[in-house]
């Protein structure tokens, strides 16, 4: 069965909280990795395996650069899954 | 004998061990640390031997400014007052038959100093740097290289070879074979904010740690070598060592090498599953080292002044020398990292090498060790006669002191397939146990391992308030 934008961003917000240190409250669908949640380098490059490996898909170098939001990072996911199709 | 249930169980006292320690500790958590070792800092300790101080692999750190990976640690765990840190600048000199490039505190004269020597990549070089130092996410890079990296901004092999050779000393790699997010993590660190030492030598950050972890109430038991992880549920329920004596724990913590942690001490594969076995007995260590530890009868010559990293690099081609020290070749390893005291008479020669195995090494310990002084004759005349004391580890003499799988001096290989694993960063397929140490595919040296520490310790409390 195919996942819904709404389902995929609450997985990815599951899997997001076992690697960043933050409350789940804090992780709102807008706010921001680096600037609001202080996401580091390190915890980045983390976060992009590790969705990668989640969702079995292999994201485009340009398309990593826009995982900066919860929202926006469902979004490239729910894209890619769509291409896969 | 079952003692009392504690919050946090942690196998070994490296740096990781004991950062994360420090935090669980200061925060209220009944923590114990098992190290197998008499003293706590695995590769990050100091010894004295005939006056003269070395350090035992660990040589100098970055990232202690005040943001910096170690600066926020020793900030936060305030002890600030207890060491402190002197920082040499010149920090490192990659010295080679032409010319010599000095890695100064400025980082921008370092930047000038390698665009007089290279004019036609000047332009270049400044990106390049420019992007190192203020770049902050690297996700678009995981997949590659440092050599793909290099080849989007230069041209001149000489020049890319030489930009390579902190990485390869770092992590043990070439630039062919790095992950050019490892190898730019580690360049920033060395650009901004590298070269500093603590001023009673690199096991003062260790037995510092283990004095606060103390004072915050926590328990290290020494010589004492963790047997296995009882598992319950797909969760440890307690830690076994190896005097019988068992720890029943919420988390447990492992500081030491990942091949032991899931492959000895967790005897009931179920909860780790066929897939996660597979892929942890595919994933490559990165080399170790041979270690010759000099002490002269009279002081060197350094010009500048200080005791800063030497890179000596006599070949251009890493390359070459990468395949050289996984065979064993020992005569065409012609490179070393010196190190002097500040005594000026002791001197540290690190060489990357393969473990290979016990007979050779036996067989090759001396040939080496002539091998390295020769090397050394030709930045200090008449050395192999000013020799007084002489000691030489490798790889095996490496693993016999920290249990490290094969000697590996930067726990797994820094490669693109096996950067940021996940199940093999802090967070593994056991609900309550972490990786903290450079066995988490994430992190090298002693700015990495704290970071991990810090961030294992984060992970833990934030679990410990959701439930």
């Amino acid at each position: 069965m195919e996942k819904t934008k709404e389902q995929i961003e609450a997985e990815l917000k599951n899997l997001l909280l076992k690697i960043i240190d933050i409350d789940p409250d804090e992780l709102k669908p807008n706010a921001h990795f680096f600037k609001d949640l202080g996401v580091d380098s390190i915890k980045a490059i983390e976060m992009t395996v590790a969705i990668e490996k989640h969702f079995k898909l292999s994201i485009e170098e340009e398309k990593i650069k826009e995982l900066t939001t919860l929202s926006k990072a469902a979004d490239v996911i729910f894209d890619n899954l769509e291409k896969k199709k | 004998m079952i003692n009392k249930e504690h919050d946090v169980v942690i196998i070994g006292a490296g740096i990781g061990g004991l950062v994360c320690g420090c935090y669980l500790a200061k925060a209220g958590m009944k923590v114990l640390i098992i190290e197998k070792n008499k003293n706590p800092g695995g590769y990050c300790r100091s010894f004295q031997v005939q006056n003269f101080n070395f350090d035992l692999c660990a040589r100098s750190l970055s990232s202690a400014r005040p943001d910096g990976s170690i600066g926020r640690v020793i900030e936060e765990l305030k002890l600030t007052e207890r060491i402190r840190f002197e920082r040499n600048d010149p920090s490192d000199v990659i010295v080679t038959p032409h010319f010599k490039i000095y890695f100064w505190n400025d980082f921008r004269r370092t930047i000038n100093e390698f665009k007089l020597l290279f004019p036609e990549e000047s332009q270049h070089i400044e990106k390049f740097f420019n992007f190192i130092i203020e770049n902050k996410e690297l996700s678009s890079l995981v997949k590659i290289t440092f050599e793909k990296f290099l080849n989007l901004y230069f041209s001149n092999h000489y020049l890319k070879q030489i930009l390579a050779l902190p990485i390869f000393g770092n992590v043990g790699l070439p630039a062919s074979r790095v992950s050019a997010c490892s190898a730019i993590i580690l360049y920033k660190e060395l650009m901004i904010d590298g070269g500093y030492h603590p001023k009673f030598g690199m096991g003062q950050i260790s037995d510092v740690l283990a004095e606060r972890f103390r004072e915050y109430g926590g328990e290290i038991k020494f010589s004492s070598k963790a047997k296995k992880f009882l598992i319950k549920n797909g969760s440890v329920e307690s830690v076994q060592i190896d005097k019988g004596t068992v720890f029943k724990t919420k988390y447990a913590v492992s500081d030491i090498d990942a091949r032991q942690t899931f492959s000895s001490l967790i005897q009931d594969k179920t909860a780790l599953g066929p897939s996660f076995i597979n892929r942890l007995n595919e994933l490559k260590p990165s080399l170790s080292h041979f270690i010759l530890y000099l002490g002269l009868d009279s002081e060197v010559a350094l010009s500048p002044g200080g005791s800063y990293n030497t890179w000596y690099m006599p070949s251009n081609n890493l390359e070459e020398i990468y395949s050289s020290a996984l065979t064993g070749r020992i005569s065409d390893l012609n490179w070393l990292l010196y190190s002097v005291g500040k005594d000026k008479r002791s001197i540290m020669a690190f060489s990357n090498v393969s473990f290979l195995n016990k007979e050779f090494w036996q067989e090759n310990k001396t040939i080496f060790t002539n091998h390295c002084i020769k090397i050394l004759e030709k930045q200090f005349q008449h050395i192999s006669e000013r020799i007084i004391y002489k000691f030489a580890a490798t790889p095996v003499t490496l693993s016999n002191w920290t249990s490290s799988f094969e000697g590996a001096s930067y726990g797994w290989e820094a490669s693109p397939s096996q950067f940021a694993q996940v199940g093999y960063s802090q967070i593994t397929p056991i609900e309550n146990l972490f990786l903290c140490s450079h066995w988490t595919t994430l992190a090298y040296g002693i700015a990495g391992v704290s970071y991990m520490g810090r961030s294992v310790a984060n992970l833990i409390l934030r679990r410990k308030l959701k439930y």
